[in-house]
């Protein structure tokens, strides 16, 4: 049987999804009969080839989050949403009711601990975006597994129906937005 | 009655009978349909603002918002349909959209109505774009918080200030987009009128106003929730307090309590628990350094008694000891001997100690009388009742008072007379129907006083036995009305403290002003603070300590304000009294719940006065046995004493 490919990618997010998935555990040797993990943070494979399955983590905060997003999207044929950040914003968006300015301004030259501190602004630097947005106002998303983190029994169950062929219907009681 | 005739309704294909009168959503809920809501409280005003309880209804082309449409006989319903879902999700949706409503980092997660009715209608993702607003947090309250971030413009906090605090200090500001809850129009809680009774809080479906000392500190699923009485006043309000290892989360109003269905003030659900003070651990001769065993404690009891022999021995009480507590000083009382006599610390003893009329009786008069009271400080339950008939044009509000009050603002009228002055006022007034010439008013206010007598209108007279500024306690002479045949006059008197009128009436004659002792030597002063800490009691304990030759504190909490006694015994709070009882200044027995267990060695006041009663006089190690069990027992012990107390004053 050919193994399902996977791609999964890591916007701006805290990596608590992608551990909530490695929680996974023992099912992990399971599920790793039935999926082959291509481009990820777990792999550290950059490039993302073909795949079955796009996995997002974290929200859309700047132009090269964008471009990845974007790019998965194209290469992959089922694009899920893995998590608060990519599913609503979470997190990340706490910054959206602060000015852009004042947030850069605040993290790399007002906070207690900087001495001398200026904020980057190389081009080879991804830019920030005005918000921080969710990654359905992107692209095309297929299915969602929202919580923060969602727990590794919800990301199991996701990706067991997802394999079945069915998109993941959050019942109350397993839908959670924190 | 047009209220109970019935109705016959078809809802989801089934019938259903409802009441004409009530709304779709009330006929819906009452046959167990659950219909979603937001804006919708069942103690409020209905706007209909949400849109969540939407309905299709046979022979309406468009949907019907259920909490403010009045059920018919006949009527058609749908609630759920896949319509109807898909509707509500959206208007779901828009209402996430619309602010920054992020879940992880709110303090509300877990008891949100917006997240659950999320989780309710499968609500797994937000297909429109976010607004994302800039807005502020006004942080500058001492006791919550309000975060226009996670605000829905439901307008539950602005009708419940409105209808049930009677303040209306928020309301609606701006327009379009731009609303937002506004405090004071453009100002801030800090600053505001804001009476701070956290009722806001109780009612907001979302994170917007959220309290700030029990933030973080446990959701609803993880906390033990309890009712008891509140400690703050004579009003007695019922209170819901969630506990978590053993600690006071929060406290709110209880909604079962017919006497605030719910409300609460800032002293029941802020100020009644002391988050920071100190627990006085073991019983202790002199200064906290000397902390001893309780036998050596009680020894030293015994000594300074028979140091004091034949001098007057003092039982100091805060007007919160409860009715058990009351009935063990009776006995300490019998083991001090002859000379001994009881006192409240915190409050002047009102002369004539009887029950005031119901609460209702406010929430039906005509004409309420402030004399020379400021119930928004003392009883502010009350107060919020007053000023929500006053503000609904159901009452006129006449204040006497010589000092200003801050109910001042609500008044028709306000008098610069003393009480007995305006008893006078009152008893011409039901006489000849009209006051005379001599009250200083311009025409259309002494119009409107005079219009007060006319009729048969129904009168409240709220008072507080408080001195003036010689120090002469001002009495309102209500005997002088109370025989006037045409009045329909009601008394509510509000210096009570929270059983004074429970304490009185077990301990009658024995129980004596504390003006009498300040400044005249005595023998053994017993001071049962508990865990009162308010200043008008640490006053009257210093007094009475520097008149006394020697002082037994019964205190809870270390305290700078109290003196340092001979002997000190640490006995339990509040919390941790139950079960017992106190009487509110209705007469009404309410009981006081054991919400928090006692620490270990700390006994209750009453149980710590057991003590010092067998040290005194073994003959008596089991109290006086008078104590009633049970409700019923109480009640009937109350009415003797009531019927007493008339029948004395009659004659």
């Amino acid at each position: 049987m050919n193994k399902v490919k996977v791609a999964t990618v890591w916007l701006g997010g805290c990596s608590g999804c992608h551990m909530s998935f490695l929680d996974l555990d023992e099912r992990l040797i399971e599920l790793a009969e039935k999926i082959e993990i291509t481009a990820s943070p777990i792999t550290d494979i950059k490039e993302i080839p073909k795949v079955d399955v796009g996995i997002v983590e974290g929200t859309v905060c700047n132009d090269e989050n964008l471009e990845v997003l974007k790019e998965l999207r194209k290469q992959c044929k089922v694009l899920v949403a893995l998590g608060d950040c990519s599913a609503y914003g979470g997190i990340s968006s706490m910054r959206n009711w602060f000015p852009k300015e004042d947030v850069l301004q605040r993290a790399y030259v007002d906070t207690e601990s900087t001495t001398m501190g200026a904020v980057p602004r190389s081009e080879e630097l991804p830019t920030l975006l005005q918000c921080a947005r969710p990654i359905q106002e992107f692209v095309k998303v297929d299915a969602y597994i929202p919580g923060c983190p969602p727990s590794a029994d919800e990301i199991h169950f996701a990706i067991t129906e997802l394999l079945e062929g069915r998109v993941p219907v959050w019942e109350k009681g397993m839908l959670h937005y924190d | 009655m047009a209220g109970e005739k019935l109705i016959n309704l078809n809802i989801n294909g089934k019938p259903v009978e409802g009441k004409q009168g009530q709304t779709i959503l009330e006929v819906c809920r009452g046959a167990g349909i659950e219909i979603p809501t937001l804006c919708y409280h069942p103690n409020l005003s209905i706007v209909g603002g949400c849109r969540m309880c939407m309905v299709e209804v046979e022979g309406s082309n468009k949907l019907l918002a259920s909490c403010s449409t009045p059920a018919e006989d006949g009527m058609v319903i749908l609630t759920h349909t896949e319509k109807l879902k898909e509707y509500r999700r959206l208007n779901l949706e828009f209402l996430f959209s619309e602010r920054n409503h992020i879940c992880p980092f709110c303090e509300s997660s877990g008891a949100c109505d917006l997240q659950n009715l999320g989780y309710e209608h499968n609500m797994e993702s937000i297909r429109v774009e976010y607004l994302a607003p800039q807005l502020e947090t006004d942080l500058s309250s001492p006791y919550f918080g309000l975060d226009h971030n996670r605000c829905i413009l439901c307008t539950r906090c602005i009708r419940t200030c409105d209808e049930i605090e009677g303040i209306h200090t928020l309301d609606l500001v701006s327009r379009g987009g731009k609303t937002v809850v506004g405090v004071d129009l453009h100002g801030e809680f800090g600053t505001s009128t804001c009476t701070s009774c956290g009722a806001c809080v109780q009612v907001c479906p979302t994170g917007a106003l959220y309290d700030k000392m029990p933030s973080y500190r446990g959701r609803p699923q993880d906390l033990e929730s309890k009712s008891t009485t509140c400690p703050g006043c004579g009003v007695g309000c019922g209170l819901t307090v969630q506990t978590r290892y053993e600690q006071i989360i929060r406290v709110i109003g209880d909604e079962a309590c017919p006497i605030n269905t719910g409300h609460t003030c800032r002293i029941g659900r802020y100020e009644s628990i002391s988050y920071e003070a100190e627990r006085i651990q073991r019983p202790r001769l002199g200064a906290k350094s000397d902390s001893t065993d309780e036998n050596t404690v009680l020894a030293k009891c015994k000594t300074l008694l028979s140091k004091t022999k034949g001098r007057k021995a003092v039982i100091g009480l805060t007007s919160r000891a409860t009715l058990e507590t009351g009935f063990e000083a009776k006995a300490l009382l019998k083991a001090l001997g002859d000379n001994a006599v009881a006192t409240l610390l915190d409050v002047d003893l009102p002369p004539s100690t009887t029950p005031c009329g119901s609460y209702d009786k406010i929430m039906d008069a005509d004409v309420i009388w402030l004399v020379d009271c400021n119930p928004a400080r003392s009883a502010p339950v009350l107060a919020s009742m007053v000023r929500r008939q006053v503000r609904k044009r159901a009452a006129k509000l006449i204040v006497c008072s010589k000092r200003r009050t801050d109910l001042d603002k609500y008044a028709d009228i306000k008098l610069e007379l003393t009480p007995s002055d305006v008893a006078k006022l009152m008893a011409q007034g039901f006489k000849d129907k009209c006051t005379d010439e001599s009250i200083v008013l311009d025409s259309p206010r002494k119009k409107t006083l005079d219009q007060c007598f006319s009729g048969s209108l129904k009168h409240i007279v709220i008072t507080s036995d408080r001195p003036d500024r010689h120090g002469q306690l001002q009495i309102f002479p209500k005997a002088e009305l109370e025989s006037l045949k045409d009045a329909n006059l009601d008394f509510f008197n509000i210096s009570v403290g929270t059983n004074t009128l429970g304490l009185s009436a077990v301990l009658g004659d024995q129980l004596v002003n504390r003006k009498d002792f300040v400044g005249k030597p005595f023998g053994l002063f017993i001071a049962c603070v508990g865990d009162d800490m308010s200043e008008a009691l640490s006053l009257t304990v210093r007094q009475l300590d520097a008149a006394s030759e020697a002082t037994v504190l019964l205190a809870s909490y270390e305290s700078e304000h109290n003196p340092i006694a001979d002997v000190t015994l640490p006995v339990s709070t509040w919390w941790e009294e139950g079960p017992s009882h106190i009487v509110n200044m209705t007469g009404e027995i309410r009981e006081v719940e054991s919400i928090l267990e006692s620490k270990a060695g700390i006994r209750t006041t009453a149980a710590t006065m057991r003590c010092l009663t067998a040290t005194f006089d073994p003959d008596l190690k089991d109290g006086t046995g008078e104590l009633p069990h049970g409700n019923r027992a109480i009640e009937d012990f109350l009415k003797n004493v009531w019927k007493e107390r008339k029948a004395a004053s009659n004659e």
